[in-house]
């Protein structure tokens, strides 16, 4: 994602997320939670869209993909975030959500690593 | 009743049934015949003013049901139905623990239908009553009498679990090889081997049971849902008779909220479970609720897009029959026609099972 000109830059020091954690920056009244799964990081806004619980308290893991009645099939390891409160699945990447994505849809920024900070671009 | 005079007139829940047990006797052997009884169930409350309407007289005071000519007369000619769903009266059948018996009663039930009603008159269709302890058995039963068009549903009158469970996808499996229907009727799911209308308790008089015996049908709907029933059986519909309807916005609702939150547990389901609804399941219509305006039902069922859900039945000749002439008062002419022909013409496909369009040819 290109980094719009008029944005603000957050910063932090990157050892104070380390590997599958996740640290809240605040801009203003807004919070935006950045996780770091691996090495990769990804920046969405602390609110659930549907109940605005704040999805930093989620989970970080796989899903279970489209299969055949009564088989199971686990992907996107890495890649879900679970809502705290009612379990909704996100798309770390795009912020939707896995069921009725268009209507349930997490603000997602630019985030990266850039020297011994983590920068975050709201 | 129709709101297009050219249009057939479809009633999906009628019942005929036997004058007694004996009548059985031309299709169960010996041994079969000598078992062959009734349970009545043990317990629960039945209508306690009587099942059947009082004003259906038959010759020599036979059951009402029991005779053809009297169902003619006093329903198809009397309202002008163009094709009656039989649907036998062995509403125990289901729950009789008797395994054995209950499938033979099937069997015969069926073979009885096909010889002494059906050739009666070219309105009738019928059901076939299969016996859901034995899924493999039912699964037989269909196969064997699906060959014959004018048997356009499969019908159960309780289930010995929920539906949705695989024990039963035997008979979906053998409904969706012929794309019938699979039919659930109220009123066996207090009897025998199933497990009963009441989770929490068994109501006392029949105010009570008559109402709660609505409630297996939610049960069984959020089952189907989930255990994937209509993804693996996609040609599977699943047709409620008499379980109300007014629970549908709850269910549908419910069932999408849920989805949202625990969708992993279910991901062979790659809708949302309202749409799915929509597509596989349908209700006939008696007995209709009835608020004092009919338009706030009419709101209800359009809430969720529900008028291609709705088939028209009386339940003919039971006591709570809902009139062709007034059940559907004041719903709008669209939704009459879907009612009353074009969604049981969909579902039962009988422009390919019969051979008939929906259309009567127009007088010249």
């Amino acid at each position: 994602m290109a980094t719009k000109p008029d944005c603000k830059r957050l910063s932090f020091p990157a050892e104070e997320l380390p590997a599958g954690g996740c640290k809240v920056v605040v801009s203003g009244r807004r919070e935006i939670a950045v996780f770091n799964v691996d090495g990769k990081l990804y920046a969405l806004k602390n609110r659930c869209p549907h109940q605005q619980a704040p999805l930093a308290a989620g989970a970080v893991g796989a899903t279970r993909l489209a299969s055949e009645v009564g088989t199971y099939r686990d992907g996107l390891e890495g890649r879900i975030l679970r809502c705290p409160w009612h379990s909704y699945e996100f798309d770390l990447d795009t912020g939707r959500c896995l069921v009725e994505g268009d209507r349930f849809r997490v603000a997602t920024y630019e985030v990266k690593r850039e020297n011994e900070e983590i920068a975050v671009y709201v | 009743m129709t709101a297009d005079e050219n249009r057939l007139l479809i009633d999906v829940d009628v019942h005929h049934q036997y004058e007694s047990i004996d009548a059985l006797a031309p299709y169960l052997s010996k041994r079969e015949m000598e078992r062959a009884y009734l349970p009545s169930g043990g317990g629960r409350s039945t209508n306690p003013r009587g099942v059947m309407r009082k004003d259906v007289i038959t010759p020599g005071g036979k059951p009402a049901g029991s005779v053809p000519e009297t169902m003619i007369e006093g329903h198809l000619d009397r309202y002008g139905i163009d094709l009656a769903l039989l649907n036998p009266g062995v509403l125990s059948l289901g729950g009789i623990p008797f395994t054995d018996l209950a499938v033979s009663l099937a069997r015969a039930t069926n073979d009885w239908t096909a010889a002494e009603w059906l050739p009666v008159d070219e309105r009738f269709i019928a059901s076939i009553i299969v016996a859901p302890q034995d899924p493999a058995a039912a699964a037989a039963e269909i196969r064997r009498q699906a060959e014959n068009p004018r048997m356009v549903q499969v019908s159960m009158t309780s289930a010995p679990c929920l539906m949705g469970d695989r024990f039963m996808h035997p008979i979906y499996e053998a409904a969706d090889e012929f794309n019938l229907p699979v039919n659930l009727h109220v009123g066996g799911a207090t009897k025998g081997v199933s497990l009963g209308d009441y989770p929490v308790g068994q109501g006392a008089s029949f105010f009570e049971t008559h109402i709660g015996m609505c409630i297996p049908a939610i049960y069984h709907v959020i089952s189907m849902v989930a255990e994937g029933v209509f993804v693996k059986f996609a040609n599977t519909r699943l047709v409620l008779n008499e379980f109300g309807l007014a629970w549908l916005p709850f269910v549908m609702w419910r069932l999408d909220m849920e989805y949202r939150a625990s969708r992993i547990d279910i991901p062979w389901l790659t809708e949302m479970p309202s749409d799915h609804l929509r597509k596989h399941l349908r209700f006939s219509t008696q007995p209709l609720e009835t608020p004092e305006d009919p338009q706030k039902m009419i709101s209800l069922l359009d809430l969720v897009d529900a008028e291609e859900m709705l088939l028209f039945a009386s339940d003919y000749p039971h006591w709570d029959f809902d009139s062709p002439e007034l059940a559907l008062k004041g719903f709008p002419a669209d939704w009459k026609r879907k009612i009353t022909c074009d969604n049981a013409f969909d579902v039962y496909h009988l422009e390919e099972r019969l051979g008939i369009q929906r259309q009567q040819p127009a007088l010249v």
